[in-house]
Formats: structure tokens, C-alpha cells, sequence
């Protein structure tokens, strides 16, 4: 697998103009690459539907803090 | 070495307002600090002697004639070097932009000139902000004052040592997935990392649009509170800079914490605390508790879930700031920098998009877990003793992620999550460094932690310690 991602990973490097990327680099990278999408994967399912672009910012405000110290 | 004039910014400020020291004399004596110290910490890229004196006599002249332009009145500080002042170099920590001169001043850096303090020049930081200990492979590393053998913390590293060595006052970092707790942390004094979008990011460099926050770095509670009313509120030139109103953050400082619920995480944070940390830990809970907070257990989502997703936003939001420069310019480039960016070549768009989605569902879990049962969380900043500079000067090598994510696995599921945070000194460990617990709010619950951090800081010392500077 992680040598797969990393054939994939000098591939794309290829095609992404002047991104050199050795075998050796593209090895080392394949497990990180792998690791931060893998991680987003096992979670899609939470995901809704209907993403909304400005949900994060509109949640940070909904969560604000109501404590009043005075 | 001659001992600081002031150990506070707050009581600097007050000694010039009532006259007891001149601007132009308090000046002079950080210059000097600077001077005897640069050579040992490498805390400053460059220093502006000349307009600090000049800016401090104006000052003392304004004064004079019964003119108060603000709370920080010809009061010294100096900033990370990736704010940006018209006219005035910022190096963002690289040699490609050493001869970038900014055509634009920061909205941060104006609000501070208005209530009047002074800007002494660029602090040191790590390239580009990739780099949670203080290393920089082009300006060497900053050193810590407390012994310049061990990391500063980063990648707000000038802005941690030079406010720990009272070389300034305070000290604006900025913070992506710790760089301004860490260096808080390691140099023993406090750092703020208010909730993303609090802080105007007009005229700071970009380094990742989703994960970027401004905060100071400062002596004590007190301090972080007044900088925080200052540079704090909507900002036009920044769209996404929040409306909501700016409390008086020093005016609340005395609430106390009496009934004040704590949360300590019983997963997470705590599983990789080594036990001089540990120690240290609890006994900043026994000063809270007797303060009056009841102390409660609390779950948190995963962190290293967190971190990771955090990881990806910050490499592909990196890749995109920095793909044409490392094409044309990739040999200005040390070998960590590149390859914590170049993962982010390698990420399908949909996934980066997915893992900023995914904030909301994670923030909604913390809040309906974690803080339905507390009012503030209490966590490591380093899960370690402050590391030597030697220990970890990875370079690219092949355990580079590996050290990297061990120092900021406690902070970055905090910045993903755009939470603040408070980092407070809470003593040291035996090696003579400092260490550190944070304090987590709810979004823009910035008062409340600055209102625990000044409890916990007015029934300890740990603040008022200075570094020998030997």
C-alpha cells in the first residue's frame, strides 16, 4: 500500500510543474500522506450532506461563552 | 547584565504614565538588555535603536505637554518578524524575504501604536512558522534564557525568549498549531491564543488561512489581558475577523473562580505526561482548587485524530501559500520546511475540504461533552521537560514527524478546533526549565481563562522569576 501511495505521490509530482520528488522522498512521504487521509476517510461519514462553507465560523459563534464574570 | 527596570508591562506602563521613568530611559535600558543578550539568545532579526529613541523621546515630549496617547504609552515592545509595517523589513524567518520591505502596516501593530507603545524591532522565529522548537536553519536558533542550550519553543521563539528575558515587555506571536503557547511554555512566561477569528490577521503572513491566530506573549496574566483588550475586535481589512463585542479583559480579571468547574481530561492530554510534568500538573490543580474551582473529569475527542486532521489543513493550506516559491525557489528552503509542506501536494482537494468540515462536527462534540460538564479545561502544554536544542535539531530527517508531533500533539487539536487558550508558568523542572499548563475555553471565552490564570498567578510566583542570564 504505502508503496503504491508512494508511486502514486512521484506520479502526481510529475505532473505538478518543477515539484521534483526522489523514490527515497516519495517513500518517506507516502505514510504521512497516508496518515492525514486516511484520517479524514474514517471520519467522511460524519459528514452531512449539505456542507455549508461558513459552518465552522457560524458554530464558533453559537458556542460562545454566556458566562458573565460581573 | 544589569536587572530589568520592571517585571511587569502593566507597571512599566504606570511608571512612565506617573513619571517615576522616562520612555526614552526605559528604552535605552531594553536596548542595552538587547545588546548584552543578542549574542546569547539570538532573539532579535534586526533592531531599530534609532526610531525606538526617537518614538520614546516623542513620547516623553507628548507626556510632557499632558497627552496620553493609550495604556501602553511609550511602553517597548517588539513582534514577531511576520508582521508587516510600512517601510520596514519583516523576514517571516527566511532568506527569500530578506529584502522584503511591507507596503502595508499590520492592523495588529497600528492598534498597538495607538495606545502607544513603542516597536523595537523583528523578532526571531522559525522559517515560514513551520516549527514548534525555535530552530531556524538560515538565522541559527533562539536560545532559551533560562539556558541557552535548550529550545526556545517556536515558532513564536523571539517573542517567548525575549519577553522571558525582559529584553521587552510583551510580545505578539501567532499561532497555528501552538507557536505561541509552546515558546510561552519554554520560557516561562504567558501566552494567548484567543479564538480564531478574535484577532485581526490583516497584514500578518500567511501561513494557513484556516489554522492562523494572533496573540501576545507577555510577563504576567494581568499584561496578556490588557494587550488582548487592545489588539482584540472586527477589523474591515480582515473579513473574517469577528464582530463580537471586545470585553474589558483587565476589568474582569478579579471574578475569582470560586465554584469555577475545572475539567481535567481523562483521555488525550494526559497519556504521554512525563511524570516531573505530571507533578507539576497537579499541583497547579491543588492551587486552583483551593482558589475555590471544583475540580471535575472530562473525555475529549481524539487528539491525535485531531492533530492529524490538523496536519493535512496546514500542509495543503501551506502547499497553496508556498507552491510557486518552492518550485522556483525550493533550495531557500531547509529540507523539515519542505517536507512538512510537501504533503499537501498529495492531498485530493475533496479531503481538505472534508477535514475543515469536520471542525464543526468535532466542536460540537467537545462542546456538548467536555464542556457541558466544566467551565474551563486544564491541560500539558509539553508533555516533557523543555527539550536541548541538540535533541531536537531533526533537520528532515526521517523522525522528523515523529519529534515534531510529540511537541505539539497537546496544542494543535486546540488550534484546529480555533478554541483559546491560555498557557500559564507553573514552575520547573529539574533540568531548570520552565513548564506550563493551558487553560481551554469555550469560543471567545477569553475572559474566563485570563480570569483563572490571574487567580492561579495571584496565589504563585512562578511569573515574577527572572533568568539568572548568566
Amino acid at each position: 500500500m504505502k508503496s503504491d501511495t508512494a508511486r502514486l505521490l512521484q506520479q502526481q509530482a510529475e505532473q505538478l510543474q518543477q515539484l521534483e520528488l526522489s523514490s527515497e522522498r516519495a517513500a518517506e512521504l507516502a505514510p504521512i500522506v497516508e496518515s492525514f487521509v486516511d484520517a479524514v476517510a474514517e471520519n467522511a461519514p460524519l459528514l452531512p450532506f449539505d456542507v455549508d462553507a461558513t459552518a465552522f465560523h457560524a458554530a464558533l459563534h453559537a458556542f460562545k461563552d454566556d458566562w458573565d464574570p460581573k | 547584565m544589569s536587572e530589568p527596570a520592571f517585571r511587569s508591562l502593566v507597571e512599566a506602563a504606570e511608571a512612565i504614565r506617573t513619571g517615576r521613568i522616562s520612555s526614552t530611559e526605559l528604552t535605552r535600558a531594553c536596548l542595552d538588555r538587547i545588546e548584552a543578550m543578542q549574542g546569547k539568545l539570538n532573539c532579535f532579526v534586526h533592531v531599530h535603536a534609532e526610531q525606538a529613541l526617537a518614538a520614546a523621546r516623542l513620547a516623553d515630549e507628548e507626556l510632557a505637554a499632558g497627552k496620553l496617547r493609550g495604556p501602553l504609552h511609550g511602553v517597548p515592545l517588539a513582534h514577531k518578524d511576520c508582521y508587516y509595517r510600512e517601510g520596514r523589513l519583516s523576514t517571516c524567518g527566511s532568506p527569500l524575504r530578506g529584502q522584503h520591505i511591507a507596503d502595508s502596516t499590520a492592523t495588529v501593530l497600528s492598534r498597538l501604536d495607538a495606545a502607544g507603545a513603542l516597536d523595537l524591532g523583528g523578532l526571531h522565529m522559525s522559517e515560514w512558522a513551520f516549527g514548534p522548537t525555535g530552530h531556524n536553519e538560515h538565522f541559527g536558533p533562539c536560545r532559551n534564557p533560562w539556558n541557552p542550550a535548550h529550545i526556545s519553543g517556536g515558532s513564536s521563539s523571539g517573542s517567548g525568549a525575549s519577553v522571558a528575558a525582559r529584553l521587552v515587555f510583551a510580545a505578539l506571536g501567532s499561532d497555528v498549531g501552538g507557536s505561541i503557547r509552546l515558546p510561552a511554555a519554554a520560557c516561562g512566561v504567558v501566552g494567548l491564543k484567543p479564538t480564531l477569528t478574535r484577532v485581526s490577521r490583516h497584514g500578518a503572513m500567511a501561513m494557513c488561512y484556516s489554522l492562523e491566530h494572533v496573540g501576545p506573549l507577555t510577563p504576567s496574566v494581568r499584561d496578556c489581558a490588557r494587550i488582548l483588550s487592545i489588539v482584540a475586535g472586527h477589523d474591515p481589512r480582515d473579513a473574517l475577523s469577528s464582530r463580537e463585542p471586545v470585553p474589558d479583559y483587565e476589568g474582569l480579571l478579579d471574578a475569582g473562580i470560586r465554584g469555577m468547574r475545572i475539567g481535567v481530561p481523562v483521555n488525550g492530554f494526559y497519556d504521554h505526561v512525563d511524570d516531573e510534568v505530571g507533578a507539576l500538573l497537579e499541583r497547579s490543580l491543588g492551587v486552583l482548587r483551593d482558589q475555590g474551582a471544583e475540580i471535575v473529569e472530562v473525555r475529549v475527542p481524539d487528539l491525535d485524530l485531531l492533530a492529524r486532521l490538523g496536519k493535512l489543513v496546514m500542509a495543503v493550506e501551506g502547499a497553496a501559500v508556498h507552491g510557486n516559491q518552492i518550485r522556483e525557489r525550493g533550495d531557500q528552503y531547509s529540507d523539515q520546511v519542505r517536507k512538512r509542506i510537501e504533503p499537501g501536494f498529495h492531498i485530493p482537494a475533496s479531503r481538505y475540504l472534508e477535514s475543515l468540515h469536520l471542525r464543526k462536527h468535532f466542536l460540537a462534540d467537545i462542546m456538548q461533552g467536555a464542556f457541558a460538564e466544566a467551565d474551563v479545561l486544564h491541560a500539558p502544554v509539553l508533555s516533557t521537560p523543555v527539550p536541548t536544542i541538540a535533541e531536537t535539531d531533526v533537520k528532515g530527517a526521517r523522525n522528523m514527524p515523529e519529534v515534531i508531533g510529540s511537541i505539539i500533539r497537546c496544542t494543535l487539536p486546540v488550534s484546529y478546533l480555533g478554541l483559546p487558550a491560555l498557557s500559564v508558568p507553573s514552575g520547573f523542572t529539574s533540568n531548570g526549565l520552565p513548564s506550563a499548563f493551558q487553560l481551554i475555553g469555550r469560543p471567545f471565552a477569553e475572559a474566563r481563562l485570563l480570569a483563572v490564570g490571574h487567580a492561579y498567578q495571584r496565589a504563585t510566583d512562578w511569573h515574577e522569576q527572572i533568568p539568572a542570564l548568566a
